[in-house]
């Protein structure tokens, strides 16, 4: 029988991967043997009936599971780790450049030193003579190697060589052109940029100049938006609930959160309510710092009071399920105000027109309703929760003074 | 690489998710077609293909696109695929055990029914049984060679081994797929004439 590789390339015949000298061997082989004829006729019959395997779809819905997995793990493509290697390259070049440019400075300074040295000894080996006892036309001194000294008849002038242009110096520098004045540098005032604020919750309990400065930065925006870094989410978003039903605010927790929270899967959550007015939310921030001093050990850590964006507001729009929710982009940009007039107003009309209307709605509306749902992975179908659901079929109308208040419950 | 596969890259490196859904729908079948012949279970095939997008995406920063992006994909695939079914190797498969219907003596009455699709059917079932008594490495060059139609290169690449491996080793799957293949038309001749039950040769 034929040696492996020859009946290799039986097998390379039939997928066309043969080169000009294989395609020779192969010829040659199917033609002095009947052996490896059958045998390439069989392997070729075998991949032919492969190819016409009937095809398999994939499920209808496998893209959709699979971008499905990809928003609710929250997943984005990894930036690449800097690569050691290039930065080794990058070190040996660099060092290379820096010796190259020590090794050229040393050089320079050492030409330099020896001409210094030499023109600091130029009476002990050159004379500097008049070679002929009138002076020359010209007046040029002649320069006159003392070692070999001329006869006084034929002395050799040395003219100096021609060197490049000296550089034209203006007779007067009270002439000389100035920079044109560049006007008065304008100062950055960074007092009038609005930034986040931070607070600690546990530090608010009875200390009425935090509170009011914390006061202070929940009105500055229509609409609140607070991150609250927990130690430990699941605890603190508790005491946010718990928080927020002493208030006599009705909680709806969303299932997937609650599912989440169940397996003890690691979630951050957002708390939804238009049920206070600023200084309403710092009496909440206020009870739930003086609720967490009575835990053994922090449960938050920092609250960073932050502008409300406009980005916020569709990232809002998304938790809730509710399209659209987006600014008027024809207003102005306003970096210590991003979001227009009137932006609570229409976020409350577009809930209430997403909550169940007429009679067929099932219970009576309150103005004093707060949804609980996960941030962080999200929800992907908050249309098809039945939480969600019930908490826009419960909102009432606005209180006046209310503002919506988005609070992340973060992890830390 | 296409241009089409490189925009839509570009778009989900510059943080537009949705451009990937775009190349989900693009390469979805082709991929679950592929894994599903060296997988053989739906689910398990679903789960491998989810599984190879959501690296892919992840990874997208590593991709330097001097392939294909499919051929990219197919690696991470196709090395899930492989890890999964060198894992259950221990599970035995019944496809082929005698209690198998598809090994079962056939009627010859089955012959003179017309139908060509059904024979189409009872062939490829034991082509599709034969493949499965193949290692996973074996059956996963048949199926990038013969169903994928790629080139020794490009099965290399993604099976990350040197192309005179793939030439070896399609060599010995296409040996040992044709010696079960030859088993199994001699078993069920075998059965045939100890039943007395005669063959379509034998009619004519």
């Amino acid at each position: 029988m034929n040696s492996e590789e020859i009946r290799q390339l039986l097998t390379a015949a039939i997928d066309g991967e043969l080169t000009p000298s294989e395609r020779v061997a192969a010829k040659r082989l199917l033609r002095e043997s009947a052996e490896a004829r059958e045998l390439f006729s069989q392997l070729q019959r075998d991949s032919l009936r492969i190819k016409h395997v009937p095809r398999v779809n994939a499920p209808v819905d496998l893209s959709a599971s699979i971008m499905g997995a990809i928003y609710e793990r929250n997943l984005s493509p990894i930036p690449l780790p800097p690569s050691r290697s290039a930065d080794g390259k990058r070190w040996t070049w660099g060092f290379m450049l820096a010796t190259a440019a020590g090794l050229m400075l040393a050089v320079t300074s050492g030409i330099l030193y020896l001409r210094g040295e030499q023109s600091s000894k130029p009476l002990q080996r050159v004379n500097v003579a008049v070679a002929s006892p009138e002076p020359s036309a010209d007046d040029m001194p002649v320069v006159v190697v003392a070692n070999e000294a001329p006869p006084k008849s034929v002395a050799r002038a040395i003219q100096p060589e021609a060197g490049p242009t000296p550089r034209e110096v203006l007779p007067d520098v009270m002439v000389s052109p100035t920079r044109p004045d560049p006007g008065e540098i304008q100062a950055i005032q960074l007092d009038a940029i609005r930034l986040s604020s931070f607070f600690t919750v546990r530090e608010l309990p009875g200390d009425a100049t935090l509170q009011s400065k914390l006061l202070a930065e929940l009105k500055k925006d229509e609409l609140i938006r607070l991150d609250l870094f927990a130690v430990n989410v699941s605890r603190g978003t508790d005491l946010v609930q718990q928080a927020l039903r002493d208030r006599g605010i009705e909680v709806h927790v969303d299932a997937f959160a609650q599912d989440r929270r169940r397996k003890n899967l690691a979630t951050e959550m957002v708390v939804f309510t238009e049920a206070m007015t600023p200084d309403e939310v710092a009496q909440f921030l206020t009870r739930i710092g003086a609720d967490e001093k009575r835990w053994p050990s922090p449960v938050f850590d920092t609250l960073v009071v932050a502008p409300f964006l406009p980005k916020d507001l569709t990232q809002l729009g998304g938790l809730l399920g509710v399209p659209g929710m987006t600014p008027n982009a024809k207003s102005r940009v306003d970096v210590n105000k991003p979001l227009p007039e009137g932006t609570a107003n229409q976020v409350a009309m577009t809930l209430t027109r997403m909550g169940s209307t007429g009679s067929a709605r099932p219970a009576p509306r309150t103005d004093k309703v707060a949804v609980v749902m996960s941030y962080s992975p999200v929800n992907t179908t908050p249309g098809a929760s039945k939480e969600v659901r019930q908490f826009l079929d419960r909102r009432g109308e606005k209180r006046p003074n209310a503002k919506p208040l988005m609070l992340v419950v973060r992890a830390r | 690489m296409n241009n089409d596969d490189r925009r839509l890259i570009a778009a989900c490196l510059a943080g537009k998710a949705s451009a990937f859904g775009d190349l989900v729908r693009r390469y979805q079948d082709r991929l679950y077609n592929a894994v599903f012949r060296v997988v053989e279970n739906a689910e398990d095939t679903a789960d491998v293909v989810q599984e190879a997008f959501i690296n892919a995406y992840q990874s997208l920063n590593s991709f330097k696109g001097d392939s294909e992006f499919f051929t990219w994909l197919y690696r991470i695939a196709f090395n899930a695929a492989i890890s999964l079914k060198r894992k259950r190797k221990a599970v035995v498969r019944l496809d082929w055990d005698d209690d198998d219907k598809s090994n079962e003596p056939v009627d010859s009455a089955e012959y003179t029914r017309p139908g060509l699709a059904m024979e189409r059917a009872e062939e490829d079932a034991k082509l599709m049984a034969a493949l499965s008594r193949l290692s996973p490495e074996h059956r996963a060059v048949l199926v990038l060679k013969d169903l994928e139609d790629q080139r020794y290169e490009d099965i290399a690449d993604i099976l990350d081994v040197p192309i005179g491996t793939v030439r070896s080793r399609l060599h010995r799957a296409r040996l040992e797929l044709r010696d079960l293949l030859t088993r199994n038309e001699t078993e069920i001749g075998k059965s045939a004439g100890t039943n007395g039950k005669p063959t379509t040769k034998e009619k004519g």
